[in-house]
């Protein structure tokens, strides 16, 4: 044995059946009026359930439980991802396409985040385009790890064919309310100068951003987070001079309404009457670069005592806001 | 039980506050667990290294998920070495959470040659989070016969085995009939030894306590040995009523000075 690591090997392992320890009641909740939509006193576990053929519960093991730390875990693998070389080399060698984009090859690539950036990416590149020598500057809601920063960097190198690059194009900006994730956007960006990358420790309806302080903004399942959603989001928008790209959950209501999430933490899913009032006070044009239904999503567990029903009316629309909607005339805009 | 006859959930699992009723799961995915755990742990270290604060690590369950893995336990034995040791070699799985406390913990005039044998798969990971910090490593692979008198070699099958890598029977004779100092940490049975079957359903030969002692004690006479005090309980699926795991770490003579947590043996 002359190598150490020819004495690791890989443990002989099984396949546990699965089985669901609370499906979703079939119907109820959501609806106007309803008793019980927001469960106060929850309390959330990380564990490991175990139970015989016939269920009973023979054994059960706990992690450590913390958003932060299921957030950080989830995002650090994600950014993982956006580093994989041989991504990279799909990207650059097939273009930023929606072919590219939907590559068996890179299931990632398909889901929410990568296909709103697509969006902010079409922005970036419009403002670019009229002056490639600008540093744009972009707001991240919400930005965890800061694995934006990565994918929409290796966009415009690939989009632009080498001509922009996220160092000397981008003056990125990512707030967030959790101390460990941004700790580990630092960690993962030490090498990239201030000027270019910039984080913000707070929670996302406390800030006060100057009207028009930054160019893009982007907000990938976030503004449903805040402690005010939809005034937070005006905040957002009105501090965007030229588009913002957002993840946001709806209802079939006009009216919003407060659902809990499995980290027992209130979620506002937005009604009809919000999207109008977003509108209106931001005069920005909502364009719709898709819609997802929950039911379609690849996580349908998120929210807390909601049935089966009520799964049918929720979605999520992945929004470009802009001020100019004619300089993206092939996203229809939403009728709200 | 037969592993066969056992269904399983990894999830967040919700429940009225003091009720023992389950009204939602929500399914977890592996990146959610013990590489979150890992990488959260390493992140808070780091910034308590680099900003001299326990803001952030003593905020989160940080410290139970290094208890868990015998960070502490494992680094103050490291430490306790670092005047006869110019290169410290790890033998294990994952993102380099040990590698991480021991940045903090290290207490010689440098940090030594640092090698991370793993798993290749682990490398991108280790790399993303290690690779721009300050202190130099290599990660790969490392020959036994290159083991001298100034290397310690940290077994760390506890952690390997939270990925499902196991080290095999040769490298630890190897590495306690060498002339480096060898240092183990590894799930043992109080009891009877035999085939265990981790939460995330991997299979390892888990010695009884006694027979591991006795066997590590027969290659190095000098290892000393310790279990800890609270250790990760429930990992291992019990294979009958009374089957309990305990975590042992082996280590040097003269190695085990100001080691909190432990029972020695």
């Amino acid at each position: 044995m002359a190598s150490l690591r020819q004495g690791l090997a890989r443990a002989p392992a099984v396949d546990f059946a699965e089985f669901d320890p609370a499906p979703p009641a079939p119907a109820g909740a959501l609806a106007p009026g309803a008793a019980s939509r927001a469960v106060m006193a929850i309390a959330a576990t990380q564990e490991f359930l175990f139970v015989s053929e016939a269920g009973a519960q023979i054994h059960r093991y706990e992690l450590p439980d913390h958003s932060d730390i299921l957030n950080c875990g989830g995002y650090i693998d994600k950014l993982l991802k956006y580093r994989d070389p041989a991504l990279a080399a799909h990207i650059r060698a097939n273009g930023v396409t929606p072919a590219a984009f939907a590559d068996p090859r890179f299931p990632l690539l398909a889901t929410r985040s990568p296909q709103i950036d697509l969006l902010i990416l079409r922005a970036l590149l419009k403002l670019l385009g009229d002056d490639p020598e600008r540093r744009v500057r972009i707001f991240d809601l919400g930005c965890t790890v800061a694995e934006h920063y990565d994918l929409l960097a290796l966009m415009l190198e690939a989009a632009s064919q080498g001509k922009f690059d996220a160092r000397r194009n981008i003056q990125y900006a990512g707030l967030d309310v959790s101390a460990l994730a941004l700790a580990a956007a630092r960690a993962l960006h030490a090498d990239l100068p201030p000027e270019a990358f910039g984080l913000i420790l707070q929670e996302g309806s406390a800030v006060r951003i100057p009207e028009g302080a930054y160019d893009l903004s982007l907000s990938i399942g976030v503004i449903h987070n805040l402690k005010e959603p939809v005034e937070g989001t005006i905040r957002l928008l009105n501090g965007t001079s030229f588009a913002a790209s957002l993840a946001c959950w709806v209802c079939a209501q006009d009216e919003g309404v407060w659902l809990t999430s499995h980290h027992a933490a209130p979620m506002y899913v937005f009604g009809g009457a919000d999207l109008r009032r977003i509108e209106a006070e931001t005069g920005m044009a909502l364009l719709v670069g898709d819609f997802v239904p929950e039911r379609a999503s690849t996580q349908q567990r998120h929210f807390a005592e909601v049935s089966e029903a009520a799964l049918e009316t929720l979605g999520c629309y992945h929004l470009l806001t802009v001020r100019d909607p004619a300089a993206f005339g092939d996203l229809p805009r939403l009728k709200t | 039980v037969s592993a066969g006859a056992i269904r399983r959930a990894v999830g967040r699992v919700v429940r009225a506050r003091g009720a023992a009723a389950i009204f939602h799961f929500m399914p977890l995915k592996p990146f959610h667990l013990d590489p979150a755990q890992e990488a959260s742990a390493i992140v808070a270290l780091r910034a308590r290294r680099l900003t001299g604060s326990d803001a952030l690590s003593g905020s989160l369950p940080i410290a139970d998920w290094l208890e868990r893995l015998a960070i502490p336990q494992i680094a103050a034995v490291c430490r306790n070495l670092a005047g006869r040791s110019d290169r410290l070699v790890e033998v294990s799985s994952g993102a380099g959470l040990l590698f991480e406390a021991m940045k903090s913990a290290w207490s010689g005039p440098r940090f030594p040659d640092f090698v991370f044998v793993a798993p290749e798969s682990d490398q991108a990971k280790f790399d993303l989070l290690h690779w721009n910090d300050a202190v130099a490593y290599r990660f790969g692979d490392f020959d036994a016969a290159d083991i001298d008198a100034r290397t310690v070699v940290v077994l760390n099958q506890l952690q390997a085995q939270r990925y499902g890598v196991e080290i095999s029977d040769a490298v630890i004779e190897r590495v306690l009939a060498g002339p480096g100092s060898p240092v183990l940490a590894l799930t043992v049975a109080r009891d009877r030894g035999g085939e265990r079957l981790t939460v995330a359903g991997h299979r390892f030969a888990v010695p009884a306590l006694p027979d591991a002692v006795d066997r590590f004690r027969r290659l190095r006479p000098d290892l000393r040995f310790v279990i800890q005090r609270r250790p990760d309980a429930g990992f291992f699926l019990p294979a009958h009523a009374d089957d309990k795991t305990e975590t042992l770490i082996a280590f040097p003579d003269g190695a085990g000075a100001g080691i909190d947590g432990v029972k020695p043996i």
